[in-house]
């Protein structure tokens, strides 16, 4: 049996009535960045208390504090609340960098012997691999949570925009899949035979991957944003946070291990041209040290403000 | 009954926020019903929301997602040992009353 205060228990509630209805409006005085935080469920707590003058003095009066007390906690909640959520923002942003130069990494190896660097680029190959398999599972535990949250307010509130910005990754990647069958299918056989030609669509190969990473990051950062996300879920995302960061880190570290281990055992292979459409190897590798660890600079300054930033 | 409510009317509204989450996980109205069955005291929902406001603040409460507009509120970690050491004080506080009233302690 449920008790009178169990928040799933429905009856002993007081239905809206035209005093309550009118009362909800006095939410506006409040300050907006209280609001913002707390207006929708203190408006359905008015919606359902009797209007009396004695409610109307406490409302008015709390209100009146809120704006008034230098201590409120609302003058600095938000600002650290963003400041949190922007800082994992920055980590996610800097991840889909680093994921977009690790698959140049990926294929600027995927025919070359894992052992060209000897056991020492070897090693450092498979740190990369498990690296990047961390770094994803840590994305996949703080992000799944947050994009459910999302998903529910969406449902919740009827923002049904909220969930096509949603849509924009997995539209991306298909979109992106296509256009790769379409390629291989239509321009790539026709075009064998002429280096020229391949450049043109390799180079659009890439660019629609790099637009799509990009278009994928905008819409999940702005649906963050404007999601009625629970502030715990970001608090509690801070650790894998940091351990994405701190992993990036590693393989950026890793990469640099393998290249020279490369060049110490393979110094043909280093200085020839088995980069990037075969151009040489070691500016394609210093390209890859720049596209991750511009994400790993970033990932890691984020999570460190992340670490910094206390709601409570 | 109404002295009840007047002396009731004394408790801090943060302890009977903690106390009504206590029991579990409830959102603001919910809250209200509950403190106003265990103490007779109704809080306003300024009142009430000032002070999870600043239990939030505090880090002794949480919001939890939720389903509807209604954001029910749970304790966290540090709300139940803060309960716990305040409860504690309350009752040195109520011992010393008992003796003192009784003369028991002259």
């Amino acid at each position: 049996m449920s008790r009178p205060g169990d928040a799933t228990r429905p009856d002993g509630e007081v239905a809206p009535n035209r005093g309550s209805r009118l009362m909800r409006h006095l939410i506006i005085l409040y300050p907006m960045t209280w609001r913002r935080r707390y207006g929708d469920e203190f408006e359905a707590l008015l919606e359902q208390t009797p209007l009396t003058p004695r409610v109307l003095f406490d409302v008015a009066v709390a209100a009146l504090d809120a704006r008034l007390d230098p201590s409120a906690p609302m003058r600095r909640w938000p600002f650290m609340f963003e400041r949190l959520r922007s800082s994992e923002l920055a980590i996610f942003a800097g991840w889909i960098a680093f994921v977009v130069a690790g698959l140049g990494f990926y294929k600027m190896t995927e025919n070359q012997d894992l052992f060209a660097g000897g056991a020492l680029g070897g090693l450092a190959y498979v740190a990369v691999m498990v690296g990047a398999v961390v770094a994803l599972l840590a994305v996949l535990i703080a992000g799944v949570p947050i994009a459910w949250a999302i998903v529910r307010s969406t449902a919740r509130t009827h923002r049904w925009r909220q969930l096509g910005l949603l849509a924009i990754p997995p539209i991306s990647l298909a979109a992106w899949i296509g256009f790769t069958i379409l390629l291989i299918t239509y321009v790539l056989p026709g075009s064998a035979q002429a280096g020229a030609v391949q450049i043109v669509p390799f180079i659009a190969w890439v660019g629609s991957f790099c637009i799509a990473a990009v278009a994928s990051t905008v819409a999940v950062t702005v649906a963050a944003i404007n999601g009625d996300v629970p502030p715990p879920l970001y608090e509690r995302a801070r650790t894998p946070a940091l351990v994405t960061a701190v992993a990036m880190a590693c393989v950026v570290v890793a990469v640099v291990g393998w290249g020279a281990a490369v060049l110490a055992n393979d110094p043909s292979l280093f200085w020839g041209n088995d980069g990037f459409l075969a151009t040489s190897t070691a500016l394609s590798w210093l390209g890859v040290i720049a596209g991750m660890g511009a994400g790993a600079v970033i990932a890691l300054r984020g999570a460190f403000v992340a670490r910094a930033t206390r709601l409570a | 009954m109404a002295a009840t409510q007047e002396e009731s009317k004394l408790g801090d509204p943060a302890l009977l926020i903690l106390t009504s989450l206590a029991g579990g996980p409830k959102h603001g109205y919910a809250m209200v019903d509950d403190i106003e069955h265990f103490s007779g005291s109704r809080l306003g929902p300024g009142t009430l929301y000032g002070a999870i406001v600043r239990l939030e603040e505090r880090g002794l409460i949480e919001a939890m997602a939720s389903t509807d507009r209604r954001r029910p509120y749970r304790l966290t970690v540090r709300g139940s040992q803060a309960l716990a050491r305040e409860i504690a004080t309350l009752d040195r506080v109520v011992q010393l009353v008992k003796v003192r009233l009784t003369g028991s302690g002259e």
